[in-house]
């Protein structure tokens, strides 16, 4: 009785894995050719010398939210002030801390307390106080009540006077001329309302003055693991859609924006975990429902560092984090799915991420599951099922060595030979117990969407760079990649 | 940032194991489908399977071994490629610094084919080395046959060759490449096209100037004319031509046709450049019926600082335009019209709906001497309008006028 939807429903999962590995290995085909190959060379360091010699420059205002970040946030904000750019502030808001962040940042760079002539774009929780540093004229500390990630971004761009903005996550780390390369796309088109960096992870590397000077590979394979995953969503995945034209997310970590355009938009979402994604799906409805050309890409070069999780604990939480964010996403902009009013967007993009990312897990469960039951049961032979793990770990490892070794052409790569072959025994083990355990994670969360809407859940500190610094940079609440 | 090496490799790589994923996997749904009627179990789909898994297998022990061999090569490569460049940068700095004309160079003992590095280092040298010395120096470039390949490379059908050769010849600024630059920029590939005005106008600041439309100038004015570039890409390279820049600019605003971008684009440079004595050109934009264009115009008449007596009128009506960035521009240019002139025209700003104008007026006010200080300090106590006098303190307090401590204290601020 059960042979023949079995049998279809067998297929179906063929043509998925199909279809997805089919996707991914073109999105690294195409993101490397479109953007490595032309960026080495069109971003020389002579064009970016060009750009801040003759003034070409947008200054941009670089938000920092910040919640009861006291052990990182000093170490940040002083690797964000010794960027290489000529004109930006930063603005660092503290939404509500418990914990001593006001304090270390008064201490740190001499706040002092003035009243601040701000504008009301958008709504936010009150603000309780503004300050200026005195040692460093383009600090701005704002201390408000507790609204949000979302909300204390919103009070920064109320207070933001630069026609760019970069929404920067307090324990991330911006290479030193990552606001640059970036900012380079917004001279060169006029269009472009948001553009998203790379981001790599932190752990194991040495970092010297707020920098990274070295990469090395971390002890713990659960990080090793994270930098294979980050290595495919950011070399492969956004390469690839952003040369289709179809981001849907940028980094809540480093993101460079419009400001007008966000503005426009109505700005960050209160009351979601994913109010990076979400920006960005909105951004793309506002201009495709007025008919506005637009452009929101993702570029290799800019390059923000952040320290991932250590342990299984946080993983778990961030990733179901993460998921509960994207379903989120997608359900509040469920009017875009399969909707050709918006283009490649709605009729590509959208159900590439509701049925290849949100539904991803229960698809990959019951797929465990028919191949296990068919085995057991003799409907699938066992050297079958067996046969066709084995395919799907496989490809698993070309896409995570394909991403992979786009890392190698960076000059931050990691340098021994070790690591190399570390990545990519990590690219076998990494399907054995790991991928299964987020998959169960995500499945969990993507049930949990209804009931913990908006509920971010507590992050642990670890700290895991190689050298530690004055400041290391030390959270593990990682973005998303 | 990137390794320019072996990255056409990978390209190929990647393409094969996208070729080999395509067949396998669509070897392997067509004989699932087939299979179907018979169960999947059917030896034809496990065959078709185990076929999939080898060339997959194969997909990644040839994607595996290409990483580990190019990690280990690069890595070697780097550190060669690292002490050449030092040891041909000594070599032409040497040539660059001797006492003799640029055609009597002793290079003998240079190899006639350049190596890479050799070219390299040079190119380096010429980014920074202007004058006689970067004259010799390309000289030798010539001598050599450099220009003549990166020519070459230029009608490459290859697009990073095409990309390397424009990048070096941006650095070389060799003038027999200018043309060929100019004709890249009607490129169907922007990144072709932006590279290359990038390149050509680097190569014309260096080129000795020739009045008329048939000298450098005048072609690489007619060839911005005619190509479709962003803006911001037009802008800097306007901004590129350095001291040839004035002459260009003075092309394109007498130009009654130009169209509203490059005129956009012309104003705006103008302005960066701190073009004075073109004041004048530029005052012409600020009754033009685009906002854009106006507010421009106003930029750079800040920019330049000073608005011409003929302009003031205008200038004047403007802070009252309907358009809200067009006041903002408007009110920043008002610092440099005479203060009894300024001061009553901007302060309405303050009280304005934008905030940006609020700012800008308040802010140029300031800058009024001590009679602006004096309007400003005014505002901030007795100003009717609150977000008229918190806009007051702030720019006192930014002005240094204010301390922050006396800031609290300003009466209905505090």
């Amino acid at each position: 009785m059960w042979s023949a939807p079995l049998t279809v429903y067998q297929y179906v999962l063929l043509v998925y894995f199909s279809g997805l590995n089919l996707l991914y290995a073109l999105f690294c085909c195409v993101g490397l050719r479109a953007l490595v190959i032309v960026f080495a060379r069109e971003f020389s360091q002579g064009s970016l010398r060009d750009l801040l010699e003759r003034d070409v420059y947008k200054p941009v205002s670089i938000l920092v939210p910040a919640y009861d970040e006291e052990v990182s946030i000093v170490g940040s904000v002083r690797s964000l002030l010794a960027l290489q750019f000529p004109e930006f502030e930063v603005i660092v808001v503290s939404d509500g801390s418990t914990d001593e962040t006001m304090a270390r940042l008064v201490d740190a760079f001499a706040l002092a307390e003035q009243p601040w002539a701000s504008r009301q774009d958008l709504p936010t929780a009150p603000v309780r106080r503004t300050f200026r540093s005195l040692t460093h004229p383009n600090l701005v500390v704002v201390d408000k009540e507790n609204g949000g990630k979302a909300d204390a971004l919103n009070a920064g761009l109320n207070l933001a006077r630069y026609p760019l903005f970069a929404a920067v996550d307090a324990d991330s780390m911006l290479d030193a001329e990552a606001i640059l390369r970036a900012t380079r796309l917004f001279v060169e088109d006029e269009t472009l309302v948001a553009v998203g960096g790379t981001i790599r992870p932190l752990n194991g590397a040495v970092v010297r003055d707020g920098r990274v000077t070295e990469l090395a590979m971390p002890k713990r394979w659960i990080e090793r693991f994270q930098i294979l995953e980050y290595a495919r969503a950011f070399f492969t995945g956004r390469a690839g859609w952003s040369h289709f034209k179809s981001l849907l997310i940028i980094s809540g970590a480093f993101g460079l924006f419009r400001r007008t355009a966000v503005l426009e938009a109505g700005g960050f979402l209160v009351g979601t975990v994913s109010e990076d994604m979400e920006l960005v799906v909105r951004l793309h409805k506002h201009f495709l429902r007025k008919g506005q050309p637009y452009n929101i890409r993702f570029t290799p070069d800019p390059i923000c560092w952040t320290e991932v999780p250590t342990d299984l604990k946080t993983l778990r939480r961030q990733r179901n984090r993460w998921h509960r964010g994207l379903c989120e996403t997608l359900w509040k902009h469920r009017d875009m799915l399969f909707n050709p009013r918006y283009g490649r967007l709605g009729m590509v993009a959208v159900p590439y991420f509701w049925f290849f990312e949100a539904l991803s897990p229960l698809v990959e469960v019951s797929g465990y599951l028919i191949v296990g039951v068919g085995a057991f049961t003799g409907f699938v032979s066992p050297r079958f099922a067996i046969l066709f793990v084995l395919l799907a770990v496989m490809y698993g490892m070309l896409l995570s060595q394909l991403a992979a070794g786009v890392e190698t052409f960076l000059s931050t790569r990691y340098p021994r030979m070790r690591d190399r072959i570390v990545l990519l025994v990590a690219a076998f083990i990494e399907f054995v117990g790991y991928r299964q355990f987020l998959v169960f994670e995500r499945t969990l969360a993507t049930v949990q969407v209804p009931f913990k809407k908006g509920q971010w859940g507590k992050m642990r500190r670890q700290g895991a760079t190689a050298i530690a610094t004055p400041d290391p940079g030390q959270a593990v609440t990682a973005p998303r990649p | 940032m990137w390794r320019r090496y072996g990255d056409a490799i990978y390209t190929l790589v990647t393409f094969a194991v996208f070729g080999f994923e395509t067949l396998a996997l669509g070897a392997l749904s067509i004989s699932f489908l087939l299979g179907r009627t018979t169960g999947i179990a059917s030896t034809p789909v496990e065959g078709v399977l185990l076929a999939t898994l080898t060339s997959t297998a194969s997909a990644l022990a040839l994607l595996g071994f290409f990483l580990l061999g190019y990690h280990f090569t690069s890595t070697l490569r780097d550190r060669w490629h690292v002490e050449q460049l030092d040891a041909w940068t000594e070599r032409w700095i040497g040539l660059a610094l001797e006492d003799t004309p640029a055609e009597q160079i002793a290079d003998g003992s240079m190899p006639r084919r350049l190596p890479r590095a050799a070219v390299d280092a040079v190119l380096s040298l010429l980014e920074v080395v202007k004058g006689e010395e970067g004259d010799r120096l390309k000289a030798v470039l010539a001598r050599h046959g450099v220009d003549r390949l990166l020519l070459r490379h230029l009608r490459s059908g290859h697009l990073t060759a095409r990309l390397d050769a424009i990048e070096s010849l941006g650095k070389a600024r060799l003038p027999q490449a200018f043309d060929a630059l100019l004709g890249l920029l009607e490129h169907p590939k922007p990144v072709v096209r932006r590279m290359a005005v990038r390149a050509a106008a680097g190569t014309l600041a260096t080129m000795t100037p020739e009045p008329g439309p048939e000298g450098p100038g005048g072609r690489f004015t007619a060839a911005l004319k005619g190509a479709s570039l962003k803006s911001g890409v037009a802008q800097e390279s306007l901004l590129l031509l350095e001291t040839r820049a004035g002459a260009v600019l003075r092309d394109l605003l007498a130009e009654p046709d130009l169209g509203d971008r490059l005129r956009w684009v012309a104003l705006e440079t103008t302005g960066r450049l701190g073009l004075a004595d073109m004041a004048g050109e530029v005052a012409a934009s600020t009754t033009h019926p685009d906002p854009e264009l106006r507010a421009a115009a106003f930029r750079a008449l800040h920019r330049l600082g000073s608005v011409p007596e003929d302009t003031h009128a205008s200038l004047l009506d403007a802070l009252r335009d309907e358009v809200d960035f067009v006041r903002v521009q408007a009110c920043h240019a008002a610092a440099f019209l005479p203060a009894e002139v300024a001061l009553p025209a901007l302060e309405p700003g303050l009280g304005d709906d934008s905030w940006w104008v609020r700012r800008a007026a308040a802010s140029s006010m300031a800058r009024l001497g001590d009679d602006g200080v004096a309007a400003v300090t005014r505002a901030a106590e007795t100003h009717p309008d609150q977000a008229a006098r918190e806009m007051a303190v702030q720019i006192l307090l930014e002005a240094g006028v204010l301390d922050p401590a006396g800031a609290r204290l300003v009466k209905g601020v505090a």
